[in-house]
């Protein structure tokens, strides 16, 4: 008996490309509960072929402290995907076309006050004619923050800053943790700063990240070009809430196996100058 | 009264050259006097998910009766200007896990991502990314009706619940993650055209 599947290749046929993007990729607003809010997100054919895609939202939440996204766990504060509401769920995009697609949130005049989340995506149709053993389809999100007004509570703290002294290897890595204990996400900056003994900078890498409220954040800072052997100062800067917080320490690149090999120096230059000593003794 | 005129001339000429003297100072200083115009751009974010080069993942095995294993691959692009990077995930497409043909079915692997399965277990298939997870540096190279895989294999989860491959914390250009795709059947399994859906999730981190 022969068992096949099409073709006789295990190859991914040469052919074009078929991308979807969408713009912008975070939508915030500020409502009031029982107020309609009527927006847009556009959505761009990046490859070469046509294709079909549909529209929906989900509920966005995160799990952990590296904020794993969550697409499908429902609870009071990631209903925001049940108020969306599209003009309509099914376009098809010519390579390089872009669509924008208009949708209403309808906040319920019963939602409770604070931070609601959700994602809308948008998804590409396979084509009927993808003989594939394994048919892809893509989807891309923008995320949909909402804060309905009433009494806001924007609070947290920074738990955590590390900036480890020895890393036998690069990166130069520092990390802080933030935590939200309000009922409405804030958007905090850190910046990292890489100095020489002299003062020179050698780099600096800021973001702004958002924190989810009763979520605590973990946010890494790496310097990926940082040499492998090197003492430098580190600063960690965070705006979080209008407070600023700072922290300098030095860190040392150093690869794990160099104090074994300077300590393997030191005792055969001391078992060799001994060894001298006794022969001249 | 000539002198006094001499005087008039003398001193109307000295006048007249010192202002055409000083007349491309004024002129320069007039058009110093400049408005300037501020730029502003506002560059939107963006998020992009393209299948490179690939249209279909087709994957063509012959079953011997201690079974045959044989794997594809699919390439996978993620751009996006957002500075605090993205995530993308794997899940599948629908509710029904298996391959199918008809009323036949090729059940995924019991390898999971945290967990993969040290090699394809037979009437199974699987997905692989060289270097997430536990699965392996790789890299991985097609094989095409081998007794064994030698790479590890998870099964690809539900929609529900799909793998994060990939999350990233800086801004992406192109950012190419290769997905293995392998099925591995004895001839016990119906020939046919067995096919499953697959679902590519990118979304930025906020």
């Amino acid at each position: 008996m022969v068992f096949a599947f099409p073709g006789t290749t295990n190859a991914a046929n040469e052919q074009l490309s078929e991308g979807i993007a969408a713009s912008p990729v975070i939508q915030r607003y500020r409502l009031n509960a029982g107020e309609s809010k009527q927006d847009s997100v556009t959505i761009i054919n990046d490859g070469e072929t046509a294709f079909d895609f549909i529209l929906y939202a989900r509920p966005y939440s995160v799990k952990g402290e590296l904020y794993d996204p969550d697409f499908q766990t429902s609870s009071p504060s990631t209903d925001v995907y049940r108020w969306i509401q599209f003009e309509k769920t099914s376009y098809r995009l010519d390579p390089h076309q872009r669509i924008t697609v208009p949708y209403t949130i309808n906040v319920p005049d019963s939602a409770a006050t604070g931070g609601h989340y959700g994602v809308i995506f948008a998804e590409t149709q396979p084509a009927k004619t993808d003989n594939s053993s394994v048919v892809r389809k893509k989807r891309v999100g923008t995320l949909v923050f909402t804060t309905v007004n009433g009494t806001i509570r924007q609070t947290g703290t920074i738990t955590e800053m590390n900036i480890p002294f020895w890393q036998t290897e690069p990166p130069l890595a520092t990390s802080l943790k933030i935590n939200s204990t309000g009922n409405t996400d804030f958007v905090a900056t850190s910046k990292m700063t890489v100095k020489d003994l002299f003062g020179n900078t050698k780099y600096s890498h800021e973001i702004n990240y958002s924190v989810l409220p009763s979520t605590t954040r973990k946010v890494d800072l790496k310097w990926d070009g940082a040499p492998w052997f090197g003492l430098f100062q580190t600063t960690l800067d965070t705006k979080a809430l209008d407070r600023p917080t700072s922290q300098t320490s030095y860190v040392l690149i150093l690869p794990r196996y160099v104090p074994f090999v300077i300590v393997f120096v030191l005792i055969i230059g001391g078992g060799y100058a001994a060894y001298r000593r006794s022969k001249r003794a | 009264m000539t002198k006094t005129k001499q005087r008039i001339k003398a001193w109307t000429g000295i006048i007249a050259v010192f202002a055409l003297a000083i007349s491309p100072i004024v002129a320069s200083t007039a058009s110093a006097v400049t408005a300037n115009t501020t730029i502003n751009a506002t560059i939107g974010s963006t998020i992009s998910l393209v299948n490179t080069g690939t249209s279909t993942v087709t994957i063509g095995v012959s079953p011997t009766a201690s079974a045959a294993m044989s794997s594809a691959s699919d390439e996978v692009s993620v751009s996006t200007n957002s500075t605090t990077g993205y995530t993308l995930k794997l899940g599948n497409g629908d509710t029904n896990l298996n391959l199918v043909s008809g009323g036949n079915n090729i059940t995924p692997d019991a390898g999971t991502f945290a967990s993969p399965s040290a090699t394809l277990s037979t009437n199974a298939w699987g997905y692989r990314v060289d270097g997430a997870g536990t699965f392996g540096a790789g890299p991985t190279s097609a094989e095409t009706n081998v007794t064994s895989s030698t790479y590890k294999w998870a099964g690809v989860p539900t929609a529900a619940s799909p793998d994060t491959i990939k999350a990233t914390a800086v801004t992406a250009s192109s950012d190419l993650t290769k997905f293995w795709y392998g099925v591995k059947v004895d001839n016990t399994k119906p020939t046919g055209v067995y096919t499953d859906t697959v679902t590519y999730t990118a979304t930025v981190n906020p």
